[in-house]
């Protein structure tokens, strides 16, 4: 991609220039992530599983975020929270799966103080293959 | 005693969040006999989560029944958690059964009672418990414990992705040779060191 790097804009001009804006964006990125804070990793389990369910429901899909969203912490205070697996073999029934075929897996640790600290966030989302029509599947 | 459904807090929540808003719904908790404040706590979040309006918690605890009706229709709209039953007697119970129609609202009204609150209910409250229906659950914990086998199979999962033992991971942790990829932060909490992130 090339286009000409203008000041308070990201634009890409080079390989370089490209990697150097990647390097910022993910400094970006892991700065912001360790000032989100929540209440507590009760509170944050609560409103993601929710938030989840909510989501399932006005997609009209059939996922069980009860069932699907789990949490594990150890003595560290690291507390873990997994939907679906973390490496993805194909299709599973703890996926959040879409009604366009998609599917979502991720993972999010917090650490256990008060308030509750974001440490690292992982997500994997696979889109459906779109396989041309056979001619067998016309009606 | 009749045996009650246990449900989730989650459960229960979105049954409230489902029957929407102006439902003139009365329910009853029966709530875990210890850690009471936590539970009340848990199902609150999950009640403002789904219904997105925080509950009111009213401790009636010395309340006469004009109060409780006072405490109940200003607002009554909103979701009330009524709390601090256990100790109230037969005649109490007796004026909340006579006086159940001032009580009436349109927000979600759940009763937060022990087992023998609910036996205290059933037994003085005839009306309002027919009127409760079969809204009577005993409140279950969070749930979403992620199980023993569960943690083994993703510890097997990632020592055969990334073809390293959990004993290499825990000594590359030490010599800070990990990378800081999400899959090692879960394989040391999995493993219990999460003090080595």
């Amino acid at each position: 991609m090339a286009s000409s790097a203008r000041a308070g804009r990201f634009g890409v001009s080079s390989i370089e220039s490209a990697r150097e804006l990647a390097t910022r964006l993910d400094g970006l990125v892991h700065k912001a992530v360790n000032d989100i804070t929540f209440e507590s990793v009760n509170s944050f389990f609560i409103k993601l599983r929710v938030y989840l369910q909510v989501q399932n429901d006005r997609l009209g899909a059939t996922n069980s975020p009860f069932g699907i969203l789990k949490r594990t912490e150890d003595a560290s205070g690291l507390v873990l929270f997994n939907l679906g697996p973390q490496i993805d073999k194909g299709d599973a029934p703890d996926h959040f799966h879409f009604p366009s075929g998609a599917r979502l897996s991720f993972g999010v640790a917090l650490r256990r103080v008060t308030p509750a600290h974001w440490c690292h966030f992982a997500s994997t989302t696979n889109l459906p293959t779109l396989l041309p029509r056979r001619s067998s599947d016309s009606t | 005693m009749v045996e009650f459904a246990y449900k989730p807090s989650y459960e229960i929540a979105r049954r409230l969040e489902m029957r929407g808003e102006g439902s003139y719904s009365w329910s009853i908790l029966i709530k875990p006999p210890s850690s009471d404040v936590a539970a009340l706590q848990e199902f609150a979040e999950e009640l403002e989560a789904f219904v997105r309006q925080k509950p009111r918690i009213v401790d009636i605890t010395g309340l006469l029944v004009g109060d409780l009706r006072e405490q109940l229709q200003e607002p009554p709209g909103d979701p009330v958690l009524l709390v601090g039953f256990d100790e109230r007697s037969p005649e109490f119970w007796s004026a909340v059964d006579l006086n159940r129609s001032s009580l009436e609202r349109s927000g979600a009204v759940v009763f937060w009672l022990s087992a023998a609150g609910v036996s205290d209910l059933c037994t003085h409250a005839p009306n309002l418990r027919s009127f409760i229906g079969g809204s009577i659950f005993v409140v279950g914990s969070t749930g979403g414990e992620m199980a023993a086998n569960e943690r083994a199979e993703r510890l097997r999962d990632l020592s055969a992705f990334y073809g390293l033992t959990n004993d290499q991971i825990i000594e590359k942790a030490m010599k800070r040779e990990l990378p800081r990829e999400p899959e090692f932060v879960e394989w040391l909490v999995l493993l219990g060191r999460g003090d080595l992130v």
